[in-house]
């Protein structure tokens, strides 16, 4: 038990454990955010709740609600084809029984059939709810948190085996008399424990995370209120349903950290340890993804770690493996598949802690490298300072990490840009429709389009009256939809002609007018707190980069700055990794927003007044590129003053956690204040041309 | 050349006074500073690097002050101190090529000495491995290839035979003796041996000062007459352990165990012989 206590202090103790922990829960998290933003749940539910609980309320016009509406009517369907689905299991085990291949009593098909009936027993008498699942629908649905697990079990395994092995301190360790089959226990005990704690807040932090977007359902409902859940056989509410799926995914980790153990200890090499566990469980993905659940090698699919984790599979789907002639559950066939894997891990682990020389040995990797580096000489050597201070940065203080989440996080939020346009109004969605066909400078030719536009709906209108007359019905039901479309887009056509109308009552001069997105424009300069959120992670990384630039060199500064250049000349170096730093933060944060301006009208509007569009009486000359030039240079230079604001102070105080805190905690503080403020740079630099 | 310590101390702001108003003069040639751990060799070895300024005194170089000399100083300095922590995912050879850099040294010419360093720490095989993956040996190789680079003027080197198994230790003090001329060595350590062979002067320290400063043949003479070495049996050997003689070494023979004493008058136990000093045999004297 002590020597386990050492372990888990090891652990605990290890700042960059602790790091890497946080980073993949909150990794999961960020990406489980991400994912929701694509779904059309967090559009109507939560990025729209305002209106749903309008909706709810039942003060929304018919047209914008025709969404919850659809939803709600589907969701009651789904009640009633859930009764007739269980009722026809019955009548088609009758029907099948004794008919074909079902006719042998011996038969698997037969088997199986009674196997189903006495399966789904519990539930046939089971009345289901219409209710709003999303919550839970959502939680099963994101499966990307099996990812973050097997990383860590990975992580954890290489601190708890290889840090010990770097260090050379595993060579005397296993000397001592309790270096063997105690130290193995505990050593195996403490990646179980770890793996098992983060197993729980992931999951956790996913529900909770679903729970506060959706709201929580009606937890004592049953599973099967859900449609993700209909072939779901036992009779359970959705919280047991819930528990359940914890405890499989706790399971299921024992297995993964056990077998991912057993390799820690018996490969020496750290990158082959590293590739074989990354191999194997790619294996298994490949083998998830490829064999379907009904086919001969089914059995592969669900022993697989995705499968049983996905509790829209492993909970939500029925179906029994035919094992020599014998229907078996699948969700039998996985426990008793991840017991041998678990047993056997364990036993060769501790056996082969107990045998093996646990010496490191440096990695094929490593010895690959060097083999490289003596191949490629002087070639790739360099005497630029600057060149140093970013390698040391990256590679010495890991900042590569930060480099490579920013780049990603740059990227995703780039598709989040190019993603498709979700409305809340119908007439929303018309209004962008021919505002994107007519936006730009104001000629004959966008006013003609808009005319056009009219003149279309007004012989559409003339042609669905003229259906309205004729005698079949279903024609008028079809003249029906088509008028309520037509009157749609003539709302829509009605808002463009409306701004046209009120930009051509403009003091005209010598500069041309614009037809402007509006609303677009709105959606973009009108969501402060998204752009501070995004602002804060980015400068926050900025002085992270930074601030370990004068650390790192704490342990050789006695050597450093006895050289020639090791004062002026390297903090000059210095410096200019900051700057680049600075502009890569900058660009990082800059892309996506380009590509959301760019999307708005492809640039055409950048010359448009800001009179043009807004209501708000701005200084007539003001022009939109003026606007985001201004933002541009406000944001380039408040961000190079914080990010070298960092550098400064890690360059007094030479501790790169303290001045990091320090820094950041000025910074965190401001940016909450404009948080609740609603105050950014985009309103800051707007209200700056307000006249 | 001339580099001058002049009345120099320094006192930390704890209260203690690592360096107590020395002076002394180093001109081409190698010096050896000698004292136990705490002695203030590393402090004095700083202020001379100019990583830590005196409180009190002046070190000049040529009759100017060293602060005032700024890069011009540091372009001659090569700089091994008594530490192990380096960047440990730069390779070897990636090391020193910064430290060329920082030396000032372009492509071509970093390029040769890298080598030349390597080949006289023995590191050419394995300058491609990454710093972490080396011994404790090779670490106190690489720091002491660094300070090689660019043939410095003044070379300071703190415990640079730490670590270094005895043939390491005799090829470097070979090298050392061979680049010595038109250049001041300053080599700072407890391991008298280090020094012994090598050194124009020694320097011996105590508590932050001087207490010694000669050439080692003015410092052996003496302790001339004070060195003995006497064979005894166990209760004599007790005797002189219980009197606080200063026995040097002690060895179990089959003649009784044979002892190194250094004292100023001839040991009254056992069977005495006088035997010629060793500059070990002065530090432990004046301890």
């Amino acid at each position: 038990m002590k020597l386990f206590k050492y372990e888990a202090y090891k652990l605990l103790y290890s700042r960059l454990y602790i790091i890497i922990s946080v980073i993949l829960l909150a990794g999961n998290i960020v990406w489980l955010w991400n994912y929701e933003k694509k779904s059309d749940e967090y559009f109507y539910y939560y990025e729209n709740r305002e209106l749903y609980r309008e909706y709810q309320r039942g003060g929304l016009p018919a047209e914008s609600s025709s969404y919850y509406e659809s939803e709600e009517k589907k969701q009651e369907d789904y009640v009633r084809q859930y009764r007739l689905f269980i009722d026809d299991l019955k009548v088609r085990a009758e029907r099948m029984s004794g008919t074909g291949i079902f006719s042998s009593e011996n038969g698997f098909p037969n088997r199986n059939i009674q196997k189903t009936l006495v399966d789904y027993e519990p539930v046939f008498n089971l009345e289901i709810k219409a209710i709003n699942t999303h919550a839970i629908d959502r939680f099963a649905d994101y499966e990307t948190g099996v990812y973050f697990l097997l990383i860590f079990t990975v992580i954890c395994t290489w601190f708890v085996m290889y840090s010990e092995r770097k260090s050379g301190l595993i060579g005397f360790i296993c000397t001592t008399e309790n270096g063997r089959f105690p130290l193995a226990v505990s050593k195996y005990m403490a990646v179980l424990l770890s793996s098992t704690i983060f197993t729980l807040i992931l999951s956790c932090s996913e529900l909770l995370f679903v729970f506060y977007i959706y709201g929580i359902p009606d937890l004592l409902a049953p599973v099967q209120s859900s449609m993700i859940f209909r072939g779901c056989p036992y009779l359970m509410s959705f919280l047991k349903a819930l528990l359940l799926s914890l405890l499989v995914r706790l399971c299921l980790t024992a297995v993964v950290s056990s077998a991912v153990f057993a390799l820690g200890v018996m490969l020496n090499d750290e990158a082959l340890y590293a590739l074989l566990s990354g191999g194997i469980f790619v294996i298994l993905r490949i083998c998830y993804g490829v064999i379907p659940i009904n086919s001969q090698l089914g059995i592969l699919r669900c022993i697989t770690p995705f499968y049983v984790w996905n509790i829209k599979e492993s909970i939500g789907e029925y179906y029994n493996l035919n094992l020599f002639g014998v229907p078996v559950s699948k969700n039998l066939i996985s426990p008793v598949c991840g017991m041998v894997v678990l047993v056997l891990a364990i036993t060769i682990s501790i056996a082969a802690f107990c045998r093996k020389n646990l010496c490191r040995r440096d990695s094929f990797l490593e010895r690959l490298m060097i083999v490289l580096r003596t191949k490629a000489g002087n070639r790739t050597r360099y005497t630029g300072l600057v060149k140093y201070e970013i390698y040391k940065s990256l590679f010495q203080q890991k900042k590569i990490l930060l480099i490579m989440a920013l780049v990603g996080m740059s990227v995703i939020r780039c598709g989040d840009s190019l993603k498709e346009e979700r409305y809340t109004e119908l007439k929303e969605a018309a209004y962008h429709f021919y505002m994107n066909k007519a936006e730009g400078k104001i000629t004959l030719y966008n006013i003609e389009l808009i005319e056009e536009a009219r003149r279309e709906l007004y012989d559409s209108a003339k042609e669905i009256a003229l259906m309205f007359e004729s005698e079949d019905p279903n024609e008028v039901f079809l003249a029906g939809i088509m008028m309520e479309n037509n009157n749609v887009y003539s709302d829509g056509v009605r808002m463009v002609e409306e701004q046209l109308e009120k930009v051509e009552r403009l003091p005209q001069d010598k500069y041309p007018r614009y037809l402007v997105d509006g609303k677009a424009y709105e959606g973009l300069w009108g969501t402060p707190r998204r752009v501070i959120f995004y602002s804060l992670i980015h400068i926050i990384c900025g002085v992270i980069l930074v601030s370990g630039l004068y650390p790192v060199d704490i342990c050789m500064s006695n050597i450093v700055s006895a050289t020639l250049n090791g004062a002026g000349q390297l903090r000059k170096a210095k410096a200019c990794c900051a700057i680049l730093y600075g502009a890569f933060v900058y660009i990082a944060f800059s892309v996506p927003e380009v590509i959301a301006l760019y999307r708005v009208d492809s640039f055409k509007c950048l010359p448009a007044r800001l009179e043009d569009f807004v209501t708000v009486p701005y200084k007539p000359v003001i022009t939109v590129w003026m606007v985001v030039g201004m933002v541009a240079l406000t944001r380039m230079i408040l961000y190079f003053g914080l990010i070298y604001l960092g550098l400064l102070i890690s360059k007094i105080i030479k501790k790169e956690m303290v001045s990091i805190c320090i820094v950041l905690g000025g910074i965190i503080l401001s940016a909450l204040f404009f948080y609740y403020l609603s105050f950014d740079i985009n309103r800051f630099v707007l209200s700056l041309f307000r006249m | 050349m001339e580099l001058r310590i002049d009345r120099v101390s320094k006192k930390y702001k704890s209260g203690k006074e690592a360096v107590k108003n020395v002076s002394c003069s180093f001109t081409n040639g190698v010096y050896g500073l000698l004292g136990p751990n705490g002695a203030g060799k590393s402090t004095l070895m700083n202020m001379i690097t100019r990583n830590i300024k005196p409180t009190g005194g002046e070190i000049s170089l040529d009759g100017t002050e060293i602060g005032g000399l700024g890069a011009k100083y540091r372009g001659l300095l090569g700089y091994m101190p008594q530490q192990q922590e380096l960047y440990t995912e730069f390779t070897g050879d990636r090391f020193l090529w910064y430290m060329a850099s920082l030396k000032g040294l372009d492509k071509k010419n970093a390029a040769s000495e890298v080598d030349r360093v390597l080949d006289i720490v023995g590191l050419k095989s394995e300058r491609h491995k990454k710093i972490k993956t080396y011994s404790g040996g090779m670490k106190q190789r690489i720091l002491l290839a660094q300070a090689l680079i660019g043939e410095p003027k003044i070379l300071i080197l703190d415990e640079p035979t730490a670590g270094l198994d005895p043939k390491e230790r005799v090829r470097l003090r070979n090298h050392l003796s061979d680049i010595s001329k038109g250049k001041i060595i300053i080599i700072a350590t407890h391991v008298v041996s280090d020094i012994e062979y090598i050194s124009n002067e020694v320097i011996i320290m105590r508590d932050g000062e001087f207490i010694r400063k000669n050439p080692p043949a003015l410092l052996l003479k003496e302790m001339k007459h004070k060195v003995f070495e006497v064979t005894v049996n166990s209760e004599q050997k007790k005797i002189y352990e219980e009197d606080n003689y200063k026995i040097v070494a002690s060895t179990l023979t089959s003649d009784g165990n044979v002892m190194r004493i250094v004292s100023d008058e001839p040991p009254g136990h056992g069977d005495i012989r006088e035997v010629p000093p060793c500059l070990e045999d002065l530090y432990l004297y004046l301890e």
